[in-house]
């Protein structure tokens, strides 16, 4: 390690560029708070749903570009937030927000058990084993209808209550959590606990053998991103007021797979980028019928083949000097090389 | 390093204001109507449609004139949903939406309605709740439009009768049985498809009317088998059968047959199995081919899906003959004119059988069109007003509401009865010979109306 | 017991159908190494190609266009593999597990959306290779199914005989075993990754081709197989051909055993996927070589 014990965010390259990236990070903000200023009702509720896939893939890159771990049950802990909220709202009458917590908290729980069952799966093991996994807890879902509602859909009240139909508070919410969320992964990956992933990410062996506790960081990253991708989805429930098992069918984490990837799978902002802008695009292209998601499906193929990357990489890369690649010449700058 | 950053800043910029038009306001008008006319394009390609229509879809763009919000409108705009796409049952929604745009075309052709142009932008809503809500607040907000026709899913019907309610846009739903979309009483929402109670009372009292007594249901375990099976559950108790059994099936189930077996091991009367789409083809062979039904001990009741006689009999084979099954539209021996004319041209122009769904959307865009009319304006409380009265003759016969404003659902009467055409028509028919087409298989039950004897046995 | 024994029986031909798909499946995995995410999908197409061949050319028996069906399943496996899956033998492609896993899962993805737009929604079949029922004495099978599990049967000896007698197979089993010391003796293992793709995604297609007749095609035909076939190979260990062919007729068992004995009939159906399913977290937690695994490398 370089020994340079000052803040940095490896994700958006060396810190000689670090105020330019602030820079434009706070201008966008400005622009998603203005956003409701100039979209009307149906494209405002397109952006919120936008946001939420951006919750679910910049927390699936975490977890899988970040820390080397491919899982294919990210929605179902998405889902078993909403469902936990649901569930305690109608069948026991809590209020939105504790069910929210309580669904954020059982998603982490779950997120823990799964994270230590597979720590020690190869790539394809834990992809096989996570999607057993979404698809018992789908089917449970939609099996256990006294509980759930199976496919009729199950009701949530809407986090503002009932007077409040504007959809603007709702985007502002989203919005907060979406920052919130990034704000947080970003201090995650750029403090100890992100070098100690990315280091079992390159080479677990010799990571433990330095002495990073494998283990602990790996479960670690399983919970954080279970608990996030679980508050996502209750407080998307809440919104939307109107679940089903739906939400975790595997072609949905194919989806919120192609955003990270398309965006750029080792980097947060990027796969956040991707989840808005492919949503956007989807509902865009709604003309099209099944042709879009046909178009989807072959560019994921081509970008993972071509643009390991993802397509927002190298506009990252000429705009601020960031990247992979990058980081290894701060590295290596900063070592004095 | 200063002319990198503000090159980058350009760059910013410009990625920026890409990103925000995109997420923009509303396309124009004309944008939306060019894409809704690629639609049809498509379509055409797709069904190898006459050269005529090609023509026609290109004359509507022409044709329309669209200026900005909110229109001095020289065109109407009605708005259609229903799932085109998974999971939603993308078959039924599909010929909905076929059967709706066959129904403006027409309408069109006959000089439009208060002189204007009809357009009908449709949404897909594919089978969720959450899309429901979507796309009706697109097509209310963005599109502008001044009534809404169709939707298939009952969960997704729930959700978009609620912005309907919020914007006071009258709607006519085609297909949804849930009784909550009428129970719920608001005065924009109007049904024409029947409310699950009274749909499964047709199978029932058949059921009781034949004399089985012992009943095995295989039902498909979504919102439309649950409250089905529930329905027949209550009512067949009701009228004295009590051995009666309901087993729940993942609708993408491909082998049912050892769950057959186990109900071979004690063979009811009457082996139900309804399941939609794939499924229901899968059983019906499948029980044939072990020998547990159709036969002379065990009768079969397959799910409406055997309207679709083609792809029935191509995918059952013989194993279809004596499967009985409810039918909901008018069978062809009740056919009226309008009825003949509409299964004529729907064949001619899309090459498939059109089913019940697109008989209920074919009437409920009609209607919703007709209503329009009828108020001389589309002023929404004129048109729920002129719904509320309206009489005509639709595919599926004499079209009324009978609890409206004016006449309340009194206190014996079930709350669905609000705004819902109370004699939708619901039949069972019954195929008897292998591969008869729809048309020919007889009409079985209510005794009124039958052409056939009530029920052949193997 | 006839009940045990006819649900055995059931049980007994789909097993063998799952086995010979399975079988695709682990000996990809066995020589290229990685987990094909798209293998229902090639179920499908083999389903999808036996139906539109003989809608057109309907002179044809039903049972040609099975090994029509399979070379066209094959083939486009062989160019997918060429595209897509050959960098990552080349050392093209950083992190090359999580790729493969990622590009056939968009595979997937990408054919059940193309099958949708193509051809459409409605659920299509394909004409009976023979009409009717056999009697089995106990019960009554379709002889479709029939027909279908014989073939499999027939297929996995030939297989098997393939893969223990003769050239190719000894060298499909060199690779497998190390792919250096293969080169070393001249074997050329990227074409070898490419037979075994193609071969693999061709027995899929067969296996689908040979049940359309019986259970219909739709576009997301090949879900349920796909799942079915990860389990299979887990069970009976990943890269093991006998491991295949056991599990293959143990889930088909199971399948059948626990939907005909599971107390409640409703649950039993319902989850007759996750028992297999639950079955298969079990073994990947505590034995995960399977039952005819080697240990891992």
């Amino acid at each position: 390690m370089t020994g340079d014990r000052r803040l940095r965010f490896p994700v958006l390259g060396g810190s000689s560029t670090s105020r330019l990236q602030w820079l434009v990070a706070l201008v966008v903000l400005v622009v998603a708070l203005l956003v409701p200023t100039f979209l009307q009702t149906y494209w405002l509720h397109v952006v919120i749903i936008a946001y939420f896939y951006a919750i679910l893939s910049s927390s699936w890159s975490l977890l899988a570009g970040y820390g080397g771990q491919f899982s294919f049950g990210h929605v179902a802990f998405s889902a078993i937030g909403a469902y936990t909220a649901g569930m305690l709202g109608k069948h026991l009458g809590w209020p939105p927000l504790v069910g929210i917590l309580l669904g954020v908290l059982v998603a982490g729980l779950i997120g823990v058990g799964i994270g230590a069952l597979v720590l020690r799966f190869k790539p394809a093991y834990l992809a096989l084993f996570t999607i057993a996994f979404s698809e018992i807890m789908r089917l449970l879902i939609r099996g256990e209808t006294q509980l759930t509602r199976g496919d009729q859909g199950l009701h949530l009240e809407p986090l503002l209550g009932t007077d409040i139909i504007s959809r603007v508070p709702y985007y502002y919410i989203m919005l907060g959590i979406l920052v919130a969320c990034l704000l947080f992964m970003y201090w995650l990956v750029s403090s100890r606990i992100g070098m100690f992933l990315r280091a079992i990410r390159e080479d677990e062996q010799a990571a433990a053998a330095r002495g990073v506790d494998v283990v602990r960081y790996k479960v670690l990253a399983f919970a954080i991103t279970s608990m996030i991708a679980g508050l996502a989805g209750a407080f998307y429930g809440h919104y939307v007021t109107i679940i089903s098992p739906n939400m975790m069918v595997l072609s949905q984490m194919g989806l919120v797979m192609a955003m990270a990837i398309i965006g750029g799978v080792e980097n947060l902002i990027a796969a956040a980028i991707g989840g808005i802008l492919i949503q956007v695009s989807l509902e865009l292209l709604r003309e099209f019928g099944s042709w879009r998601l046909v178009i989807f499906g072959a560019l994921l193929m081509i970008i993972l083949r071509f643009a390991r990357n993802g397509l927002l990489a190298p506009v990252f890369r000429s705009l601020f000097g960031m990247g992979p690649r990058a980081e290894l010449r701060e590295e290596a700058t900063a070592d004095g090389a | 390093m200063n002319r990198r950053s503000t090159l980058s800043l350009c760059l910013v910029a410009l990625v920026l204001g890409a990103l925000v038009a995109s997420c923009g306001p509303a396309p124009t008008p004309e944008v939306i109507r060019e894409t809704v006319v690629v639609e049809k394009e498509v379509e055409v390609t797709k069904e190898v449609e006459v050269q005529v229509e090609v023509e026609k879809t290109v004359e509507v763009e022409k044709e329309v004139v669209v200026t900005a919000t909110p229109p001095p409108m020289e065109t109407i705009l009605i708005g259609g949903f229903g799932p085109l796409s998974a999971p939603g049952s993308y078959q039924s929604g599909t010929q909905m939406r076929q059967a709706s745009e066959m129904a403006v075309d027409e309408i069109n052709e006959a000089g439009g309605i208060l002189g204007m142009e009809v357009e009908l932008v449709f949404g897909d809503t594919e089978g969720l709740p959450e899309r429901g809500t979507a796309v009706t607040e697109r097509l209310i907000t963005q599109n502008k439009v001044v009534g809404l026709t169709g939707e298939f899913h009952s969960a997704v019907a729930l959700t978009e009768m609620e912005v309907a309610h919020k914007y006071g846009i009258p709607t006519v739903f085609a297909e949804p049985w849930a009784d909550g979309v009428t129970a719920s009483g608001y005065p924009e929402i109007f049904r024409l498809a029947p409310s699950i109670e009274y749909y499964s009372s047709i199978a029932t009292n058949y059921m009781v009317a034949v004399g089985w007594e012992t009943i095995v249901f295989v039902v498909e375990d979504t919102d439309y088998g649950h409250l089905q099976a529930e329905g027949w559950v209550t009512q067949l108790e009701a009228a004295g059968i009590t051995d009666v059994e309901v087993i729940y099936a993942d609708p993408a189930t491909e082998d049912f047959t050892p769950i057959l077996q186990r109900i071979q091991q004690a063979p009811p009367d009457l082996l139900a199995g309804v399941i939609t789409g794939i499924g229901n083809s899968r059983m019906v062979r499948q029980a044939c081919e072990i020998g547990l039904a159709p036969t002379a001990e065990t009768a079969y009741y397959a799910s409406s899906d055997a309207q679709y006689d083609e792809d029935f009999w191509e995918n059952v084979g013989d194993c279809g003959q004596y499967v009985f099954f409810t039918f909901v539209g008018l069978p062809e021996t009740v056919w009226n004119e309008k009825t003949a004319a509409f299964v004529a041209a729907f064949e001619e122009r899309y090459d498939h059988t059109p089913g019940a769904p697109s008989m209920e959307a074919y009437d409920a865009t009609y209607m919703l069109l007709n209503a329009i009319e009828d108020a001389g304006t589309t002023e929404p409380a004129a048109v729920i007003e002129a719904l509320e009265n309206i009489e005509m003759t639709g595919v599926l016969g004499d079209l009324w509401f009978e609890y409206t404003s004016a006449n309340p659902v009194p206190e014996g009467e079930p709350d669905w009865m609000w705004h819902q055409w109370p004699t939708p028509s619901v039949y069972i028919i019954q195929y008897t010979e292998a591969g008869q087409m729809l048309g020919d298989a007889p009409v079985v039950f209510p005794e009124e109306v039958a052409t056939g004897p009530l029920y052949t046995s193997p | 017991m006839d009940f045990f024994l006819s649900l055995s029986t059931t049980g007994l031909i789909m097993g063998v159908i799952y086995a010979l798909m399975a079988l695709g499946l682990t000996l990809i995995y066995s020589i290229l190494g990685i987990v094909n995410f798209a293998h229902g999908e090639f179920y499908m197409m083999g389903g999808y190609t036996a139906y539109l061949i003989l809608s057109s050319l309907t002179g044809l028996h039903p049972l040609l266009v099975v090994p029509l069906a399979g070379l066209v399943g094959a083939l486009f496996g062989w160019v997918f593999e060429l595209l897509f899956l050959r960098p990552i033998h080349q050392d093209r492609i950083e992190r090359p597990d999580e790729y493969a896993i990622l590009v056939t899962f968009g595979l997937s993805f990408f054919l059940i959306n193309l099958t949708l737009a193509v051809v459409g929604p409605y659920p299509h079949r394909p004409p009976s290779f023979f009409e009717g029922t056999v009697n089995l004495g106990l019960m009554n099978v379709s002889a479709d199914r029939l027909t279908a599990g014989a073939l499999s049967l027939v297929l996995l000896g030939a297989l098997l005989l393939i893969i223990n007698k003769t050239w190719i197979g000894k060298a499909l089993r060199a690779v497998s075993q190390d792919k250096h010391a293969a080169a070393v003796v001249g074997i050329d293992s990227l074409r070898m990754n490419s037979i075994t793709f193609a071969a693999g995604a061709g027995l899929a297609a067969v296996a689908g081709a040979l049940l359309a007749p019986s259970f219909s095609v739709t576009p997301d035909v090949g879900a349920q197989p796909s799942i079915r076939s990860y389990v299979i190979i887990v069970l009976g260990g990943m890269g093991s051909i006998k491991g295949s062919i056991f599990g293959g007729i143990i889930i088909g068992l199971v399948e059948s055993l626990a939907a005909g004995y599971f107390p409640d009939p409703s649950r039993g159906l319902r989850y007759k996927t996750a028992f297999g399913l639950v079955i298969f977290m079990l073994v990947l937690l505590f034995r995960p070589t399977g039952l005819f695994g080697r240990e891992e490398q």
